[in-house]
């Protein structure tokens, strides 16, 4: 059974009263009892007598008395007390006078009942059980009632001549009152048998402590109880005999108080040793240490000590928790320091008789707890911090109210203007430079004044390198502050280059814009020297165009002097030595770092712009070095690092504008001549409908009526009007039949390609041998181009090639359609000349395919056209197999 | 009727002398058979327009039939040219385009009229002739 008990305070002012009371009463009876030895005419030996009685009456009064000042023992203290008074009943046996002769008789074995009554309620004074009651109860009434049976039958002649009459006699009956007598005596001895039994099993199961305290209790009451009962059984026969069985059994009883006062001897012991308990938790001591201590304060092995965890619950050395299952028959004493629960005892319940002591080592358990948790406390509090200073790369300087240095902390004073030593007692203004003093002490000022933390950055040399710092200051005393310096130059720097990627990268994006929109090239041109320029941090930039021979033209400018010698459209020369000659010659970023070796008009006109030096990246367009974009610094300008990667990007898309406009050129270009041959076609068509079926046809109209006119009055001529319209109908036929040939072969549109060939080959006034492989018609607009291929070649090699024979080749593989027209003559012809050639190339690469003439000098010409073959649904593009 | 008015014609006045203008062969032959059965005198023919002003102050017509489309110069600036060396000499255009292709030029040019080939005949000319 586990019960919990809180430590309280010992003997309160009433005890102690009684206590005094008792102790002079005590003392009263015993010279009473003295006195009637003294006086006494029966008493064999009255100075034996006399010293036994005092003695036994004393011993236990007294430590009745001692034990009624501490209140778990004041019952037991009354009990003992109450032996002692009984113990002197007995001496009324040798009262000279009837009366107290008569209650001396009457009340001589009540000391046994008190005797088992002490033994059994030993320590507390509290009957435990049942059994114990039963037997104190029986003890008494034995005693009480039996004795006052036998006493009224018994005439007391066999004690002594001299003794004075019994008053309580009744009737004179000597062998009933025997008979009564042996019964008491009986009795007696079974129920001092019955309580040696109950303390010896009660001892068996007490805890060590408790059996260690109660062992001397119990063996000198149980030798008490046996000289008792003996007396008893004995008094019947010889009253010598019984009184010497009661004053043995008393002197054995002496060793009840004797052991209670060897515990309360031991409770002063155990008392020093929570005087050495609180030394040695001054000296600070582990936690096994403290609970070792406690053990020994408390002279119990088996005790536990308990720490409070947050959460409430109490756990011992081993982490177990205590507070919910403590082992059986322990008891848990709460550990408070200043009201609050910091722990808890669990201890052998012994401990439970010994409160004050319990108290005292709680007291100073509790001290000690809640000294090891505020030790705990401050340790973390100094790590934290320690972790926290560690954790802070900084610079701390406490400083008094005029700027002095009073402390440095440092990890690394090479971060320090001068060393510690010469820092301290020397003054902010005589540190720091003028105007970071002057800031500083402001802020030193504004903190004492606000009692708040002020801050001030500033830039310092260290080691020939600028470092920007901030100074955090804060109020440390009436007239001192604590500042924390930091340097953050690197997260500066981080920052900064953070800040110009981004603004390359909104640059780029702003020129890649340009470009993407097919702005013209003049306004990318523009942009880029503008952008270039404002991401350098310089104020002149140029873009140049290389031109035939050494020359470049200006075509994009930024810059103040914008106006100067290098205006925008300037056509300037390329001086060797320069970036530009140099960029040209190598195709890679160049540099010229001075002007001053250079002489010429150009090197003059650029120094005296103020041009120092220059960076220079080419710009690329379809592989050849196209032009070149530069950065001109003049005096006090220097470039940021990677200036020339910078700029490289800007040049790619200054390369891709110009590649954009040179496409777009192109196929403008190309879309204006398939327009006008389209229209030149069209004008042909009409000269020719005009000049040739039109004419015709009015010179037939007007024949037929004149023929008309004639029928009546010119038969003949009307007839011969006739048939020459006939004729002429006849040409006109033909006419517009070969003008529909050449607008768009029908043989093309309804037999396509391979038919289409075979025409042209055999109209050809030359040998041409046909190599036709199309399995399959080909989409319309491929056949015709093809067609129109072949045929103007065809029509080129019988106008110029002077050929002897022509082959064509015509063929459907994968995805392109390829047709070849190649002729044994001169050779020479110009791919780009001619009209002819052009506006073929221009049909095929209007469908995305590719013309090539190879025609060398003196071996023949070959023209090859690639179309690739799409058959076009939707969006998407299918490709034909 | 056609037939009575050119009798009419023949009679009370001598033909009408006429240049004819056109680049093209088969049409200046038609047109002199075409005009000379019905009663003019075809003096002349020119295939170019230099030619045309050098015959018409050689020969001194009554009326040019002038096509509009010369390979040299056109018929407007014959026209002109004709106009400016005799204002009183009747010139009548011709082309085989009809007289909206051309927009308000004819109106402009000081000839008497247009005649589409496919329309020409003599009782087309003497319409504008005084």
């Amino acid at each position: 059974m586990t019960e919990t008990i809180f430590a309280r305070a010992g003997p309160d002012e009433r005890a102690r009263t009684a206590a005094a009371a008792l102790l002079v009463f005590g003392a009263a009876a015993t010279a009473g009892a003295v006195y009637i030895i003294a006086v006494s005419r029966i008493a064999p030996s009255p100075v034996a007598q006399s010293l036994l009685t005092a003695l036994v009456c004393l011993t236990f009064v007294g430590t009745g008395v001692a034990a009624l000042r501490l209140r778990p023992y004041a019952r037991f203290g009354l009990l003992l007390a109450a032996v002692g008074f009984a113990s002197l009943i007995s001496v009324l046996h040798e009262a000279n006078d009837a009366v107290p002769y008569t209650l001396g008789v009457l009340a001589s074995n009540i000391v046994f009942a008190l005797l088992v009554h002490a033994l059994l309620a030993y320590p507390s004074g509290r009957l435990r059980t049942a059994g114990e009651r039963l037997v104190v109860g029986a003890a008494y009434l034995n005693v009480v009632v039996l004795q006052a049976l036998a006493v009224v039958f018994d005439p007391l002649t066999r004690y002594h001549s001299a003794h004075p009459r019994n008053l309580a006699l009744i009737d004179s009956q000597a062998a009933l009152a025997t008979g009564l007598y042996e019964l008491e005596a009986a009795i007696a001895a079974a129920l001092a048998l019955a309580a040696i039994v109950m303390v010896a099993r009660w001892a068996r199961a007490a805890t060590p402590a408790a059996r260690r305290q109660q062992m001397p209790v119990a063996v000198g009451g149980a030798i008490a109880l046996v000289l008792f009962s003996l007396g008893l059984a004995l008094t019947p026969v010889s009253s010598r005999a019984g009184l010497i069985g009661f004053g043995l059994a008393l002197v054995a009883a002496l060793a009840l108080p004797g052991a209670f006062l060897t515990t309360l001897v031991q409770g002063r012991l155990s008392s020093a040793a929570v005087g050495e308990l609180l030394v040695e938790l001054r000296e600070g001591g582990e936690a096994p240490g403290l609970e070792d201590a406690l053990r020994r304060a408390l002279r119990d092995p088996s005790l536990r000590l308990a720490r409070r965890t947050p959460d409430g619950s109490y756990r011992d050395g081993a982490g177990r928790d205590v507070s919910t299952r403590a082992p059986d028959g322990s008891v848990s004493t709460l550990i408070a320091h200043q009201g609050e629960p910091v722990g808890m005892l669990v201890h052998d319940p012994s401990l439970r008789l010994r409160p004050e002591l319990l108290e005292a080592v709680s007291a100073a358990a509790g001290f000690a707890l809640a000294s090891e948790r505020s030790l705990e406390t401050v340790r973390r509090f100094e790590e934290r911090n320690s972790a926290l200073l560690a954790a802070i790369p900084d610079l701390m300087f406490r400083v008094s109210r005029n700027g002095t240095y009073l402390d440095v902390g440092v990890d690394d004073p090479s971060r320090l203007l001068r060393p510690p030593e010469e820092l301290i007692g020397a003054n902010v203004r005589d540190v720091l430079p003028p105007h970071a003093a002057y800031a500083w002490l402001g802020c030193l000022e504004h903190a004492l004044e606000t009692g708040e933390m002020s801050s001030v950055e500033y830039e310092l040399e260290i080691d020939g390198r600028r470092r920007c710092v901030e100074s955090r200051i804060v109020p440390s005393g009436p007239d001192e502050v604590v500042s924390i310096v930091r340097d953050f130059t690197d997260k500066r720097d981080s920052e900064a280059e953070l800040r110009r990627l981004a603004e390359e990268q909104a640059a780029l994006r702003k020129v890649a814009t340009l470009v993407a929109s097919d702005a013209p090239p003049e306004q990318v041109f523009q942009a880029v020297t503008e952008e270039v320029a404002r991401l350098l941090g310089i104020r002149d930039a140029v873009l140049e165009r290389f031109e035939e021979g050494d020359w470049a033209t200006v075509v994009g400018r930024f810059g103040e002097r914008a106006e100067d010698g290098f205006a925008l459209g300037s056509v300037i020369p390329i001086v060797e030595g320069f970036a530009a000659w140099k960029i040209r010659r190598t195709g890679a970023p160049a540099n010229v770092d001075s002007y001053e070796p250079f002489d010429g008009e150009l090197a003059d006109r650029v120094r005296s712009l103020g041009f120092r030096s220059t960076v220079a990246v080419p710009i690329t367009v379809a592989g050849h070095i196209w032009g070149t974009l530069i950065a001109a610094l003049t005096e006090g300008e220097s470039l940021p690092p990677e200036t020339e990667r910078r700029m490289q990007a800007f040049a790619e898309l200054v390369g891709l504008a110009v590649a954009s406009a040179q496409a777009r050129e192109e196929l403008e270009a190309s879309r204006m001549r398939i327009v006008e041959a389209s229209d030149a076609e069209r004008r042909r068509l009409e000269r020719n409908l005009h000049d040739g079926a039109q004419q015709r046809l009015v010179a037939l109209s007007v024949g037929l009526r004149l023929a008309q006119s004639k029928i009546r009055d010119a038969p003949e001529v009307a007839a011969e009007l006739l048939a020459s319209a006939s004729e002429e109908l006849a040409e006109t036929l033909t006419e517009l039949r070969e003008l529909a040939q050449g607008i768009h072969p029908a043989v093309l549109t309804e037999q396509g390609l391979a038919p289409a060939l075979e025409v042209l080959a055999a109209r050809a006034p030359l040998p041409v041998e046909l190599d036709v492989r199309l399995p399959r018609r080909l989409p319309e607009p491929v056949e015709a181009t093809a067609y129109y291929v072949v045929s103007e070649a065809l029509a080129n090699v019988v106008k110029h090639a002077d050929a002897c024979s022509a082959r064509v080749y015509a063929e459907h593989a994968d995805v392109h359609a390829l047709v070849e027209v190649a002729d044994d003559g001169v050779g020479g012809a110009d791919p780009n000349g001619g009209s002819g050639l052009c506006g073929l190339r221009d049909r095929v690469e209007a469908l995305d395919g590719r013309l090539v003439v190879d025609s060398p000098p003196g071996h023949g010409t070959l023209v090859r056209a690639e179309l690739p073959v799409r058959n076009r649904v939707g969006d998407g593009a299918v490709l034909v197999p | 009727m056609k037939v009575e008015h050119r009798q009419i014609l023949e009679r009370v006045r001598p033909a009408r002398r006429v240049l004819v203008v056109d680049d093209h062969a088969s049409f200046r032959s038609c047109a002199r058979t075409l005009l000379e059965s019905e009663g003019f005198d075809v003096v002349g023919e020119a295939a170019d327009g230099e030619s045309a002003v050098t015959l018409a102050s050689e020969l001194e017509p009554e009326l040019v039939l002038l096509d509009i489309q010369l390979p040299d110069l056109d018929g407007f600036e014959v026209a002109a040219r004709l106009l400016a060396r005799e204002p009183t000499l009747s010139i009548v255009l011709v082309s085989s385009r009809d007289e909206a292709a051309y927009g308000s030029r004819i109106q402009a040019s000081g000839a008497l009229g247009f005649v589409t080939k496919g329309d020409l005949s003599g009782v087309a000319l003497e319409r504008f002739l005084p």
